[in-house]
């Protein structure tokens, strides 16, 4: 399973929209304006390749994130530092974003993310300045609190890959500790390889007292597990 | 009716120690009990095809007999999954009948009131 970089998060696969947005822009330019629109689009469906369409040739970015500072030049390097903070797995929630003119006649740009993804939570909010020509966005003055964990809600669909872990190798005690993350009345989904995990799981739920929701075979022959976190 | 898990620890290379469990689950059975054998360590193979072919130990019916007498009086036969990962066993390779389970789901029955028997 993916993990967390020490200074970014995680990818999206839909995004849920605010309300239109577009009465708080107040565009540097038109291309400032529009590729911003842009690149905050493509974060939110985590389509890199739409990111780095939005980039100049010769773009360059630096950002502040809890790591340090990181400089990165050309369309490729940019794009994959934003890969690389929010990935290509889960599903994220635009909690606010705002476009506005800044001095110097630059684009202010902020968002705040809320991303899911293998059952883990985390909230990340970035702000940044822009500089852009009709070729693209030259230039990106970013900082980032970074992605902090936050508990899941009963909404989320929390996902755990448990993989070929079993019960002489800490299964139990994953399983029991996913559960211990969410929310009372969300929803955790184990997939598994291991054998025993279809009798053993569903009896650890029910000996912790939690509810078992579905127990399946998927198409790729692993064995799915969905329960109800009760108490 | 009671439940009942028999545990059995060997398997053909100590015939008398893997048959013994079955024998006494085959009674337990036989009796209107729920019987369930649970089988750990070496004694994982007997659930596997072909396992108990062969297993027998003077004076006691054929193990493999036994296996399908149990299933037959409506017992259970249960192979440990921390057991079978380390040994190649997965569902491919079962007899009928048999299940990997488990800690949590013996736990779970313990817990219900299903009496643990060591025959062997």
């Amino acid at each position: 399973m993916q993990g967390w970089p020490a200074d970014g998060g995680a990818s999206g696969i839909a995004t849920r929209r605010l309300p239109s947005f577009v009465a708080q822009t107040m565009m540097a330019g038109p291309a400032a304006g529009r590729l911003a629109l842009e690149l905050l689009d493509a974060l939110g469906r985590l389509d890199h390749a739409a990111l780095r369409a939005t980039l100049a040739s010769d773009v360059r970015m630096r950002a502040l994130v809890p790591g340090g500072l990181v400089e990165d030049f050309g369309p490729a390097a940019v794009a994959a530092r934003f890969a690389g903070w929010f990935g290509a797995q889960g599903r994220t929630e635009t909690l606010e974003q705002r476009i506005d003119e800044a001095p110097g006649g630059r684009t202010s740009l902020v968002y705040r993310l809320r991303i899911v993804r293998g059952g883990d939570v985390r909230s990340v909010e970035q702000h940044a300045f822009l500089r852009a020509s009709e070729a693209g966005i030259v230039r990106i003055d970013l900082v980032c609190s970074g992605f902090v964990p936050e508990p899941p809600r009963s909404e989320d669909a929390v996902e755990f890959d448990a993989g070929d872990l079993g019960c002489g190798t800490g299964l139990p005690q994953e399983f029991r500790r996913r559960l211990a993350l969410i929310e009372r009345g969300a929803r955790l989904t184990v997939i598994t390889s291991d054998a025993s995990a279809r009798e053993d799981l569903p009896a650890l739920a029910r000996l912790l007292g939690h509810r078992v929701a579905a127990v399946a075979t998927r198409a790729d022959g692993r064995t799915e597990i969905q329960v109800i976190r009760e108490k | 009716m009671a439940k009942m898990i028999f545990h059995c620890t060997h398997g053909r290379e100590d015939p008398e120690r893997a048959t013994l469990p079955f024998v006494a689950a085959n009674v337990a059975a036989t009796a209107g009990q729920e019987a369930i054998v649970l089988c750990t360590i070496d004694a994982v193979w007997l659930g596997t095809e072909g396992g108990a072919d062969g297993v027998e130990s003077k004076g006691l019916t054929p193990l493999k007999q036994l296996y399908h007498e149990l299933l037959a009086n409506g017992g259970s036969v249960w192979l440990c999954g921390a057991c079978t990962k380390p040994r190649g066993i997965d569902d491919s390779k079962l007899a009928k009948g048999a299940v990997i389970v488990g800690a949590a789901k013996v736990v779970e029955e313990i817990a219900r009131g299903a009496t643990p028997v060591a025959f062997a």
